[in-house]
C-alpha cells in the first residue's frame, strides 16, 4: 500500500498526474479551440486519465498483490487501452466543447499546461499534494491570466469550488448550457446531488434532460468508483447493484438502449461513474455525448 | 454454552490487528470483502430488511411530521452536551449518586472491565443476562466474563440468535439482519423443540428459554440511550421488554454508558430518544425506560428499604474510552445516537454489513473505531468510504462519515509515508 500512495506521488511529480501517463491534448487542437484566455475549459484531466484506470484495474483485480500496479506502471498503460472506452472519454469532452459553444459561450483551453484536478488525492487524503496542486494550480492560472473555469467532471469542480482557495470563478457546464431531452435514465453522480450550493439547479437540468430513477437527488446511489483502486471487487459489486436499479427503472419505462438481458444503455455524468459502469461491463455513456447526439432541443435540433 | 471466549475485547479484527502490518490489514479485509460478497442470503436479507426500513421510517416521519425539527433541536443539545461535557460528567455523577446509584468513571475498556469484576465478587450465581448494547459490546464484556466462568445471555433476540450462531452482530439496531428464518430455525432447535418453524413459534421458545435465564441471574447488564444529568437518570429504549426485566429482576443492575450520552435535562434526554427511534424506523418504541434510583420501598413504618420488586443496587460505569481525547472532525461522531438510519443508506454497508468495522460497524462505526483504539483495523476499514455522503442525508444530527473518514485517511497515510505536510486540510464545506 504505501508502494502505491508513493507510486502516484511519484507519478505526480514527474509527469503531473498520479498514473504517470502522457495525456495528449490532440482532442482540442483537432477541436481548434484557441490556447489561454481569461476563461478556460477545464477538464482537470479527470476523463483522459480514466481509459488507464481502466486498464490498471483490469489487471489489479486479476492479480494479488496491489504492488502490480508499480509494474504496470512501468510498462505503459497506454497499451492496454481498448479504442472503444476511450472514445466514450474523448466525445464527452468533445461534446461539452459543441453544448459550449451552441450556447455562445466563448472559452479557451490549456492543452499541455492544463494541471491534473487533484481529486484522487483529496479522496485518499494526501492533503500535502493537496496543497501542491493547489499551488500548482494557481501559478497556472496566474501565468495564464485566468479568471474563470468551465469544469465538466463534477470532481473537478468540487476540488476547485470548495477544497482549494482559489480567486477565481468556477463554474459547472451545467450552470451553462441548456439540455435536450433523451430518452434515457440517467445515474446521477453524488457531488452534483449532495455537495454543492446548487444542488437544486443541477438537479432540475438533469429532470429535464433524462428519466430520473427511483434512487435519484439527494438519495442518489453511488456507483462504487471511488473505492476501485483499493477494493476493486467491492466497487464492482456496488456498481453492478446500482447498474441493476437503473435497468429495472429503464425496464418500467420501456426506455431505448436495452442491449441484453443484462445490459442497458443508460447515461452518466460523471468521469468516474462512466468508468466504472463501463469496466464493468454496462452499455453507457456520458450526458454530454448523447445530448448533443440524440438530443431534441426545444425549437429544433 | 454457545460460543467459545474469545478475546475480551469482543471485536472481529483488533485481535490481531495491533500485530499486523497496514498491508496485512488492508490484504485481511480484502478477503472479507470478497467471502461477503459471496453471503447472497445475507445480501438478499439485508435488501429486504433495508426496504422495510424505508417504508417504516415514511410512515412514522407521516405520523410524526416534526420529527426532523425535533432533530434539528437533538444536533443543537448533542453539541451543546459536547462542548460541556465534562461539567456534564460531574453533574450527572452527583445527581445519579444523589439517588442512590454508585457511580464509576472508567477510562477505559479495561478499567470497566476491571471495575464489573470487583462487583461481581460477591456473586454466587454464575448466569449472568444482558440486553443489547454497542457499549457493552465496546468493552468485550461477554466474551470477558465468559472467560471468568460467567455464563452469559443475550436477551435481545437478534442478539441471542448471533450469539448462537457465534457471528457478530450486522447491524446496530438488527444485529441478526443477515440470518433467514430458515437458518434461524436450526440454530434454535440445538437447545429446544420448535412445533412450527414459523416466526412466532422460534421467538415463543426464546423468549421462554430465556425468562428462566432471566429469573436465575444476580446481575443484570445493560447501556442507556440516554443519561438525564439533572435528574441522575437513565434511559433506555427498547421493544421485546428484555431491558426491562434485565434491569428489574436481578438485584444487581450493571448500565455501561458512554459519556457523550449525557446530555443537561430529563427532557432534553426524551428529546434524543424520540429522534433516535424514529430515525431507527419506528412509530413508537414498545417501552421507554427511566430509571432514576433502586428500587424501594417506605411503606412499612416508613422505612426506606431497597429493593423491592426492583433492584437493591444499580451501578452506572460512565466509559470514556478516548472519547473526551477525541479530536478534530472525530468529535463529530460523539453525536451519534446509534439510531442505525446511516446504514441503511449506504451502499459499501448494503454489500458488506457488519465485515465493515472492527467493534462498530458502517462508515460511522469505523469512526468510533477509531474513537476507541479498537486497534488499527479501522486504517483499511476506512478506505472503503466512498465518500458518496449519502449516510449525511438520513442522520438525524447530520454527521457525514465521508467527511471524517477523508480525515481519518489523511492522518494514517501522513503517517504512513513519514509527511509531515498537508495537515490543516480537511474541514472543507460538504
Ligand atoms: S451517524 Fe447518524 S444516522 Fe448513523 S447511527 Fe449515528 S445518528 Fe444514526
Amino acid at each position: 500500500m504505501k508502494d502505491i500512495f508513493k507510486l502516484l506521488e511519484d507519478n505526480f511529480h514527474k509527469s503531473g498526474n498520479p498514473l504517470g501517463v502522457r495525456i495528449s491534448p490532440s482532442w482540442a487542437a483537432e477541436l481548434g479551440i484557441d490556447y489561454g484566455g481569461k476563461r478556460i475549459l477545464f477538464t482537470g484531466l479527470s476523463y483522459q486519465l480514466m481509459p488507464f484506470t481502466i486498464s490498471a484495474l483490469n489487471i489489479l483485480e486479476k492479480g494479488k498483490a496491489v504492488s502490480i500496479l508499480g509494474k504496470l506502471s512501468k510498462l505503459g498503460l497506454s497499451r492496454l487501452i481498448p479504442k472503444k472506452e476511450t472514445d466514450s472519454f474523448y466525445n464527452a469532452l468533445r461534446a461539452a466543447y459543441k453544448l459550449l459553444k451552441q450556447s455562445g459561450i466563448d472559452f479557451g483551453f490549456l492543452y499541455e499546461k492544463e494541471p491534473y484536478d487533484g481529486a484522487l488525492f483529496y479522496d485518499f487524503g494526501m492533503d500535502w499534494l493537496v496543497d501542491e496542486n493547489e499551488a500548482r494550480i494557481k501559478k497556472i492560472f496566474e501565468e495564464n491570466n485566468v479568471k474563470e473555469v468551465l469544469t465538466i467532471s463534477p470532481h473537478s469542480y468540487f476540488m476547485l469550488k470548495n477544497v482549494y482557495d482559489l480567486d477565481i470563478e468556477v463554474r459547472h457546464i451545467l450552470e451553462l448550457v441548456d439540455l435536450p431531452r433523451v430518452n434515457r435514465i440517467l445515474h446521477e453522480p453524488c457531488i452534483l446531488a449532495r455537495k454543492t450550493d446548487f444542488a437544486e439547479k443541477f438537479r432540475e437540468k438533469f429532470q429535464k434532460l433524462a428519466i430520473l430513477p427511483k434512487r435519484s437527488g439527494k438519495l442518489t446511489s453511488c456507483c462504487g468508483g471511488p473505492v476501485e483502486l483499493i477494493y476493486p471487487e467491492l466497487s464492482r459489486a456496488i456498481c453492478i447493484n446500482r447498474a441493476k436499479e437503473l435497468e429495472e427503472e429503464a425496464e418500467i419505462r420501456n426506455v431505448k438502449g436495452k442491449i441484453t438481458e443484462s445490459t442497458v444503455g443508460f447515461i452518466t455524468a460523471c468521469p468516474i461513474c462512466l468508468m466504472n459502469f463501463l469496466r464493468c461491463g454496462f452499455e453507457v455513456e456520458d450526458y454530454l455525448t448523447v445530448s448533443v447526439r440524440e438530443g431534441k432541443f426545444a425549437g429544433g435540433s | 454454552m454457545p460460543g467459545e471466549a474469545r478475546d475480551s475485547r469482543e471485536s472481529k479484527d483488533s485481535r490481531n490487528s495491533n500485530q499486523l502490518s497496514f498491508d496485512e490489514l488492508v490484504e485481511k479485509f480484502r478477503n472479507a470483502i470478497r467471502e461477503e460478497l459471496e453471503n447472497k442470503d445475507s445480501f438478499n436479507a439485508f435488501q429486504n430488511a433495508s426496504e422495510s426500513f424505508f417504508s417504516s421510517l415514511r410512515l412514522a416521519f407521516d405520523r410524526f411530521p416534526d420529527t426532523a425539527k425535533l432533530a434539528a433541536e437533538v444536533r443543537k443539545i448533542k453539541e451543546n452536551s459536547l462542548e460541556n461535557l465534562e461539567y456534564l460528567i460531574d453533574v450527572a455523577t452527583q445527581n445519579l449518586e444523589r439517588n442512590g446509584i454508585d457511580v464509576f468513571f472508567a477510562k477505559d475498556a479495561l478499567d470497566a472491565r476491571r471495575y464489573i469484576l470487583e462487583e461481581l465478587s460477591g456473586v454466587k450465581e454464575r448466569t449472568i443476562v444482558k440486553s443489547k448494547s454497542m457499549t457493552l459490546k465496546e468493552i468485550g464484556l461477554r466474551y470477558f466474563l465468559e472467560k471468568e466462568g460467567f455464563e452469559v445471555w443475550e436477551t435481545d433476540l437478534g442478539d441471542f440468535l448471533v450469539q448462537l450462531a457465534n457471528d457478530e452482530p450486522m447491524h446496530l439496531t438488527a444485529p441478526a439482519i443477515h440470518l433467514s428464518k430458515e437458518n434461524i430455525a436450526k440454530l434454535v432447535e440445538k437447545f429446544g423443540e420448535l412445533k412450527n418453524r414459523d416466526a412466532n413459534s422460534i421467538v415463543r421458545l426464546i423468549a421462554d428459554f430465556l425468562r428462566e435465564k432471566i429469573e436465575k441471574a444476580e446481575v443484570g447488564f445493560t447501556g442507556a440511550n440516554a443519561i438525564a444529568a439533572n435528574s441522575g437518570s437513565l434511559l433506555i429504549i427498547e421493544n421485546e421488554g428484555n431491558a426491562r426485566l434485565v434491569s428489574s429482576l436481578p438485584e444487581l443492575h450493571i448500565a455501561v454508558v458512554g459519556v457523550e450520552k449525557i446530555v443537561p435535562s430529563l427532557q432534553d434526554a426524551y428529546k434524543v430518544a424520540e429522534v433516535t427511534w424514529r430515525y431507527a424506523g419506528y412509530e413508537m418504541p414498545s417501552y421507554i425506560d427511566v430509571i432514576s434510583s433502586p428500587s424501594k420501598t417506605g411503606d412499612i413504618e416508613k422505612k426506606l428499604v431497597k429493593g423491592a420488586h426492583g433492584p437493591e443496587r444499580i451501578s452506572v460505569v460512565l466509559l470514556d474510552n478516548g472519547r473526551t481525547a477525541a479530536k478534530g472532525l472525530l468529535r463529530e461522531a460523539l453525536k451519534c445516537l446509534r439510531c442505525g438510519a446511516c446504514l441503511f443508506a449506504c451502499p459499501v454497508f448494503g454489500e458488506l454489513r457488519g465485515r465493515w468495522g472492527d467493534t462498530y460497524m458502517g462508515g460511522i462505526g469505523v469512526a468510533w473505531d477509531a474513537i476507541i483504539n479498537s486497534g488499527e483495523a479501522y486504517k483499511a476499514h476506512a478506505l472503503a468510504c466512498l465518500l458518496c455522503s449519502r449516510c449525511a442525508e438520513v442522520c438525524p444530527v447530520g454527521i457525514d462519515s465521508g467527511r471524517i473518514l477523508r480525515e481519518l485517511r489523511a492522518s494514517f497515510i501522513r503517517e504512513l509515508l513519514g509527511i509531515d505536510r498537508g495537515i490543516k486540510r480537511g474541514n472543507h464545506k460538504f
